[in-house]
């Protein structure tokens, strides 16, 4: 129960360090490259090794957040980051089997598919969304970035598919 | 709990956790559709939330921007003869510019003495630090660490040392976004000087904004200055914004005047609008009194 805790409590960390990440003012007047959406990596990462201890309400909670200071379009992007997870948690067990690969094509086709939405969304409402381009750019980036977000939690934090036998940290920690 | 897993679920927890998505969806949609309608009220929230945040944001967000920097200047450092070299160079036609601006100064003063002219004494700037940007395609602006607690007022413009970045949208109490000319939201009402043609500038996420609207593009010539025109009272008039720039298809773009490549620091000018005159003087009576009884 406790380790439960301790869980959600470092995806709580992770995903408000995906958020400062992001926030960074690296060249905030001309950006050659969008800055990738760290925080739809980690969730989806997360939610494929531990179901369990990454809950609706505490992705919703971070992906408002990240709609709020990052100053993205108002609840549309909790509303993909939450709806991708929750299509990946439905699948989690089937996706246990499947090569890294592959696991890497579902989450980009998702993130393709949540991009496409929010422009969708922002068009439908009358707004100006950006150009294919620049989204197609922030797509692939944070496609990219997958892998990536992947080895730091799976390496540095040790979140790993539950019983693979070796007794790791996190299998530790999964046992609880 | 979601701790309960695997076959454990019970159909209740499942219907449970369905109404919850559900109302999740509806919360997001219902925000969005709110800030769609009624964008000042959640931006506010958004203010507020950013008030909170940004203290530890900046612990993290400046020691990294300043590692980035450090890591260009270290570059730079690499080529330091050639740009001894050139700096020389440059310091020579830049006296002959010196001595030339003395000259125009002196003049300037003269003529202004002539004229008895009086500078608007009640534009005072403010300096704030971009501590944060908006990562993503959807817009581009900054977060800066003054707000109203320092003086900071919702429109007011924001500079860099040489021309218009944006103008502030979203005021905290420590902390205040600027919403850049580059950004997919903007519009500012401009002026393009030499021809005198009024025109919209619209941002749309590019490095180089468009210049909408104008009556006779045939008039107006690549390089020619681009000021802002203070039409609807938000911007104050005659900032330089940049310099016209023709695109291959033939449309009006904007190279801007200040340095988007290295922004860091951002003026923001507290302009009070110009008092408008919509009725009479007090001299002149309000109701014709000229077939009436003369007032008191």
């Amino acid at each position: 129960m406790i380790r439960w805790a301790i869980r959600i409590a470092m995806l709580i960390l992770a995903g408000f360090g995906c958020i400062l990440l992001s926030a960074i003012p690296l060249q905030p007047g001309a950006p050659q490259w969008p800055m990738p959406d760290l925080l739809f990596a980690l969730c989806c990462y997360w939610v494929l090794r531990r179901p369990d201890s990454a809950p609706l309400i505490v992705v919703f909670a971070l992906g408002l957040t990240a709609d709020m200071l990052l100053m993205r379009p108002v609840g549309i992007g909790a509303l993909t980051l939450v709806l991708a997870t929750e299509v990946l948690r439905g699948q989690s067990r089937h996706l246990r089997e499947v090569p890294f690969v592959l696991e890497w094509a579902i989450v980009a086709a998702l993130i393709g598919m949540g991009v496409a939405m929010q422009a969708a969304l922002i068009w439908i409402s009358l707004g100006s969304p950006p150009t294919v381009g620049q989204l197609g750019r922030y797509a692939v980036g944070t496609m990219l970035s997958y892998p990536l977000v992947a080895l730091i939690c799976g390496g540095l934090l040790g979140l790993r598919h539950r019983g693979n036998g070796k007794l790791t940290y996190s299998t530790y920690l999964g046992e609880g | 709990m979601a701790y309960v897993s695997g076959q454990k679920q019970t159909s209740l927890w499942r219907t449970t956790r369905q109404i919850l998505l559900g109302v999740i969806v509806l919360v997001c949609l219902t925000l969005f559709v709110l800030w769609r309608i009624d964008s000042p009220r959640v931006e506010r929230l958004r203010m507020t939330l950013a008030d909170v945040a940004l203290p530890s944001m900046e612990w993290t967000t400046r020691p990294a921007a300043r590692f980035t920097n450090m890591v260009q200047d270290f570059q730079s450092y690499v080529r330091v003869y050639e740009q001894n070299e050139e700096l020389r160079r440059e310091l020579q036609t830049m006296s002959g510019w010196r001595e030339a601006a003395l000259q125009l100064e002196q003049r300037n003063a003269r003529l202004r003495a002539l004229n008895n002219v009086q500078l608007s004494p009640r534009a005072t700037f403010i300096t704030g630090e971009i501590m944060a940007d908006s990562a993503g395609p959807f817009s581009r602006s900054g977060l800066l660490n003054v707000g109203a607690g320092n003086g900071v007022t919702d429109g007011s413009a924001a500079l860099d040392g040489l021309g218009l970045v944006g103008r502030i949208s979203g005021v905290g109490e420590e902390t205040s976004r600027v919403i850049f000319l580059t950004d997919i939201n903007s519009r500012v009402p401009v002026v393009i000087q030499g021809s005198g043609q009024r025109a919209i500038l619209t941002g749309d996420n590019t490095d180089a904004p468009l210049i909408d609207f104008v009556e006779d593009i045939a008039r107006v010539r690549p390089g020619d200055r681009v000021v802002t025109s203070g039409d609807g009272g938000v911007l104050p008039a005659d900032v330089l914004a940049g310099q016209v720039i023709v695109a291959a298809n033939g449309q009006l773009r904007l190279r801007l005047a200040a340095d988007y490549d290295r922004l860091r620091f951002v003026r923001i000018l507290n302009h009070r609008p110009q008092p408008t005159i919509h009725r009479p003087g007090g001299l002149i009576a309000d109701e014709p009194f000229f077939f009436a009884e003369e007032p008191e």
